[in-house]
């Protein structure tokens, strides 16, 4: 049973939690700096506390104590005994003396502690045992009043830097912000998933089958780019008509433009990536490498190959639709050109006309020269159940080259043209110069008819070794 | 009195440090009527309120020595030759290495108690006044007493 005595705390009082046991409590004062220096640092809010743990050493440095507010109340607990009846409860009665609203507390590290000792022999003998003395009396006077201290020798040096560390506080922080993982797991770069959805890209192989429908998503698409059903039906017709279709070709016959043909395409057809039918969209249920006369719809890879001549004509694709996008003033010139060379968005290739790019992805329908048809036309059908090669599909190897060859020689033909009119009109300058000058008519003429013969002789040759090498890759076909 | 007391007692003082931590503002304890009541000192769980919050407290060990210091009311002129000068100096009070450390507890059933304080007041009337001043309260009386002063 106990009894409070006080119970009001208005009294205030400063806590400090002195990192030690105390019994001496002057020499506990003399570690904090002194009661001069306790007083300051109780009386300043901003103040560390600073302990020596040895002040009389000034090469100990001190450690600081930081104040913290902590609420507490101080009690003192009176214990009564009774001094004859052991067996008697004491009594217990409690007086409130006052309260502490801060303390110092000591949560820091503390610096390197040195002590002065020097090493000295005993006596002047050279194996003599060496000890240690305390030298702190030979390297800074006593008092204000001590004038022995510049008698006396120095023996040994004792320099020391003034602070060891400049921070002493500790760092609980941590570099990983998850301290359960060992961060083996963790990896720099990881790959961002692709945002290209490339369901319906098919890799052409011989052994698997090729997808028969649309994904729901591609549906879903639909919806959203507003598609018609009349613009769906129009490319469904097409898809019907022939199965096998390049992106040009499709824009071209549709009329629709690239925006609504990326959401109807997916919907009604798979992509190639590979194989001979590659960069063509082939409608879905439709199996090229059963059908025989998927051989037309084959990819024919065209790129121009003698530059010195068509460098003027025709230009990369992503040039001329820059030159379009930006509107050139080239008109006249365009003029000129347009009637030479194919229109960027024409994807058929015809026989009076350049190509429209340097490269060009057909199918061999698309080539519509009559002796390339022909070829097509005469490659004979395979026995029932056989299945297309997977390089060549159903032409037979190096029919590519030969088709190929064949589209040079056309176009080498028409720039031969080309220049031969641009000739005639070099020869109608030279007839008028004629007129003015009599005397010089006969040897212009002596040259034209040069020029003609010149002319014929090399269209001559060139027909007949096409010819030939034509007859000659056809028997090697035959026979293989 | 004093005489019989000192004849047949013995009386040590302790000093205990109260360590509220931060549940109590300072300025609730400077006013003037502010008061503490602590019951059960002699328990392992002594108990006190504070302007009306009732917190249970627990004995502990100090980690070093907690010394304390007031201000000093005589606040002489110190010579600026022969020693720093200071505003105000404090004097060493006392140590304590006894701390009683207290956290908020909220009392549930506090009209049970009430009830169970009246019924122990009646038992008080009954009982004879000089058996009543032996003091035969237990704790869950006074603990039912304490929800009463409350």
């Amino acid at each position: 049973m106990s009894r409070q005595l006080s119970f009001n705390p208005q009294k205030e009082y400063e806590l400090i939690e002195y990192p030690g046991r105390v019994v001496n409590p002057d020499r506990m004062i003399a570690t904090l700096g002194g009661i001069i220096n306790v007083s300051k640092v109780l009386g300043d809010e901003v103040k560390r506390l600073a302990l020596h743990f040895h002040p009389e050493n000034p090469y100990n440095k001190p450690t600081f104590g930081d104040c913290t507010d902590k609420t507490g109340v101080l009690l003192s607990i009176t214990v009564r005994r009774h001094k004859k009846d052991k067996q008697r409860p004491p009594e217990y009665f409690v007086r409130v003396l006052g309260h502490c609203s801060r303390s110092f507390t000591f949560e820091t590290l503390c610096d390197f502690q040195y002590l002065p000792l020097w090493s000295t022999p005993k006596s002047d003998n050279a194996n003599a045992a060496q000890e240690l003395t305390y030298a702190l009396d030979q390297l800074k006077p006593k008092n204000t009043t001590d004038l022995d201290y510049f008698k006396r020798r120095h023996s040994q040096l004792l320099a020391l830097p003034e602070l060891f560390t400049h921070v002493d506080t500790v760092y609980a922080g941590t570099y990983r912000i998850d301290p359960s993982e060992d961060g083996q797991h963790e990896v720099l770069g990881v790959q961002s998933k692709s945002s290209y959805d490339n369901q319906g890209v098919v890799s052409f192989n011989m052994v698997d089958s090729f997808p028969t429908q649309a994904d729901s998503q591609n549906l879903k698409r639909l919806k959203v780019k507003y598609v018609s059903d009349e613009q769906l039906a129009l490319v469904k017709k097409l898809f019907d008509d022939c199965p096998i279709w390049t992106r040009i070709a499709l824009q071209y016959e549709s009329g629709l433009t690239n925006d609504k043909l990326k959401c109807i395409t997916p919907s009604l057809a798979f992509y190639f990536s590979n194989g001979p039918w590659r960069t063509l969209y082939v409608r879905f249920g439709y199996d090229p490498r059963k059908d025989f006369n998927s051989r037309y719809y084959q990819t024919f890879d065209f790129r121009l190959r003698f530059s010195t001549g068509l460098s003027e004509f025709v230009y990369a694709k992503k040039f001329v639709k820059q030159r379009r996008a930006a509107n050139a003033p080239f008109a006249p010139i365009e003029d000129r050109v347009s009637d030479l060379v194919q229109d960027i968005d024409y994807p058929y290739f015809d026989e009076h006309k350049l190509p429209r790019s340097r490269q060009c992805m057909l199918r061999y329908c698309d080539v519509r020269m009559t002796r390339i048809q022909e070829m097509l036309e005469k490659i004979p059908t395979p026995l029932t159940g056989a299945v297309c090669n997977e390089r060549t599909g159903w032409l037979p190897p190096g029919f590519d080259a030969q088709v190929r060859q064949i589209v040079c020689a056309s176009i080498s033909e028409l720039l031969r043209n080309h220049y031969r009119k641009e000739n005639l009109t070099a020869e109608v300058e030279a007839v008028t110069q004629a007129d003015e000058e009599d005397e010089d008519e006969a040897e212009d003429e002596e040259t034209q008819e040069e020029d003609m013969e010149l002319d014929e002789t090399q269209a001559m040759g060139n027909s007949e070794q096409f010819v030939d090498n034509d007859i000659e890759q056809l028997f090697d076909n035959i026979t293989s | 009195m004093n005489d019989s007391s000192d004849s047949e007692y013995e009386d040590t003082e302790y000093l205990v440090f109260a360590d509220f931590k931060n549940h109590i503002h300072p300025h609730q304890l400077k006013h003037e009527d502010a008061a503490i009541k602590i019951i059960g000192i002699e328990s392992d769980t002594p108990m006190a309120e504070v302007n009306g919050s009732i917190y249970r407290g627990r004995y502990e060990h100090s980690v070093g020595t907690n010394v304390f210091f007031e201000k000093e009311k005589d606040n002489l002129a110190s010579d600026p030759l022969f020693e720093s000068v200071c505003r105000q100096r404090y004097q060493y009070v006392d140590k304590s290495t006894k701390v009683i450390s207290f956290e908020r507890v909220y009392v549930d059933n506090l009209h049970q108690e009430v009830e169970k304080s009246a019924e122990t007041e009646e038992d008080d009337q009954t009982e004879p006044k000089p058996e009543s001043l032996k003091l035969n309260i237990t704790y869950k009386e006074a603990i039912n007493k304490f929800g009463e002063d409350h």
